[in-house]
């Protein structure tokens, strides 16, 4: 589908947007920040795959770059509008019912922790319909499944076009399995973001 | 009921969850009712999958009546995750700042609740014994699981786990080296007796059993995670009347004290590494 059919209303409402991130990730994020508007503010959740290393520092880095507050949530944080979450290494990162993180040290789910299937399936059991989740470059397949549960709760998913995203099995791999809804380059993902709820969060 | 808290109906998996752990309850007294649903729903859709049970009425009626089948599901629930010298800030913070207040103390009592396999309490009991006071301090280790325990007081751990605690052991401010208190042999390596004279091993379950007096230091890290906000206020309600006055707490390093009822007061040690200090 087209960009023209994203902005035109096909979207319904959506309180939350999840997107995953692996190798190649940081940068395409960071074009992501660098293209949304200064009136973007729903609230948006960043799963990357990271070293599991002690303090990851990515919220600076894209500070830099953006009007949202970046930050990797405590547990039991509440979501708020204006804010661009990035979810902390080395735990999954789990929404629960009263809108708030919960984190998790459940075994790495295919290797991965944080698992983006896990943040989207938990976002999509409380937000059902009123999610946007979006699976962007990575080499390995994590966020397919996620996105399939989104889309069976009736919320609306995005895929990077494989051909521009740096690593493109976890694109494809969501393309495959999941009945997306628009594969988009990063530029039109930030135009379709921007467009959402009227323009207006 | 028949809602959940943002008033959408309940779907009929978690219907279902609700009524195991109510069985759960009210036949053996485990409480996970106050757990946070996202990761126990994923936690019992994973143990009814591994053990092959398709149907969640079948787990209910074998709950309900089998004790083993109560304590393996229990097991199943809770999730055991640790290192050790997890997260070496946190033990860094300890030994710069909170050990030079505690050294004034003839005894002191420590308590990590939710301990796991042990590899925190080992870590501390360490720490404690490069800065002189191994002999001046116990250390209680609780954990609501039974099995975790057993393999914490063997204090036996496999060998690939070592670099990386060997790695934190320097990052944490370690004086020496991590090889001088284990011993590594057949891909495991073995906790030096000498470290586990002053540990107390016992079960405990933060939801369910009373407060743990006169400590000097509370440790709970990585626990309160798999708890809701209300639960959390009561078990650090339960950790405040377990400390002393200007006792310390310590938490997970994406934990906080959000949930900590208003009239308690605590000020941070160090912020970012979850160490705080009982003031009122
Ligand atoms: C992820 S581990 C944390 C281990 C260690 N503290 C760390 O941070 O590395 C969580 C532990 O909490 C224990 N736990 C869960 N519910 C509990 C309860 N109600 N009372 C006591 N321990 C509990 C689990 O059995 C598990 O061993």
């Amino acid at each position: 589908m087209s960009q023209q059919e994203c902005s035109s209303g096909l979207i319904k409402r959506i309180d939350l947007v999840v997107i995953g991130a692996s190798s190649g990730g940081l940068d395409v994020l960071i074009k992501l920040l660098r293209r949304l508007p200064e009136h973007y503010a729903i609230p948006t959740v960043a799963v990357l795959h990271q070293r599991p290393n002690r303090s990851s520092g990515v919220p600076d880095m894209l500070s830099k770059y953006t009007h949202l507050k970046v930050q990797e949530p405590d547990d039991k944080q509440g979501i708020e509008a204006g804010h661009f979450y990035v979810a902390p290494p080395n735990y999954h990162l789990l929404v629960d019912s009263d809108k708030v993180f919960s984190l998790s040290l459940d075994a790495p789910v295919n290797f991965c922790r944080p698992s983006i299937d896990m943040t989207m399936e938990s976002a999509a059991d409380v937000y059902q319909d009123r999610l946007l989740g979006c699976v962007l470059t990575g080499a390995n397949s994590d966020g397919a499944e996620g996105l399939k549960y989104i889309k069976k709760k009736g919320g609306y998913i995005l895929v990077q076009d494989p051909q521009e995203a740096t690593a493109d099995s976890m694109p494809k791999a969501a393309i495959a399995v999941a009945d997306v809804d628009a594969v988009l380059s990063i530029d039109r993902i930030a135009e379709c973001l921007s467009s959402i709820n009227g323009g207006q969060a | 009921m028949g809602q959940g808290k943002n008033g959408d109906p309940l779907s009929e998996f978690e219907v279902e969850v609700e009524c195991l752990m109510q069985a759960l309850y009210l036949r053996w007294g485990y409480d996970f009712r106050e757990y946070s649903r996202a990761s126990l729903r994923r936690r019992v859709a994973r143990y009814m999958s591994d053990n092959q049970i398709l149907r969640a009425a079948d787990l209910q009626h074998e709950l309900i009546r089998d004790k083993k089948r109560c304590v393996h599901f229990v097991r199943g629930l809770t999730v055991n995750v640790t290192d050790m010298f997890r997260d070496p800030v946190f033990y860094k913070v300890i030994r710069e700042q909170v050990i030079p207040e505690l050294r004034s103390h003839p005894f002191i009592k420590i308590w990590h609740a939710g301990c796991s396999t042990g590899e925190e309490a080992y870590s501390m009991s360490i720490l404690l014994h490069e800065e002189g006071l191994g002999e001046r301090a116990v250390i209680y280790a609780t954990d609501i699981n039974s099995q975790v325990l057993d393999q914490a007081s063997k204090g036996v751990y496999h060998e690939k786990m070592l670099s990386s605690a060997r790695e934190n052991y320097k990052d944490s401010g370690g004086k020496s080296k991590l090889d001088d208190f284990v011993s590594v042999g057949y891909e495991r390596f073995l906790i030096d007796p000498g470290l586990k004279k002053n540990i107390v091993f016992t079960q405990h379950d933060l939801v369910t059993d009373q407060v743990f007096g006169e400590m000097q230091m509370v440790i709970c890290r990585n626990v309160l995670i798999y708890f809701r906000r209300e639960l959390q206020t009561k078990v650090l309600t339960l950790f405040h009347n377990s400390l002393d006055m200007g006792g310390f707490l310590g938490l997970g390093i994406k934990e906080s004290l959000r949930s900590l009822p208003n009239e308690f007061r605590y000020k941070a040690i160090d912020e970012s590494a979850r160490v705080f200090q009982r003031v009122d």
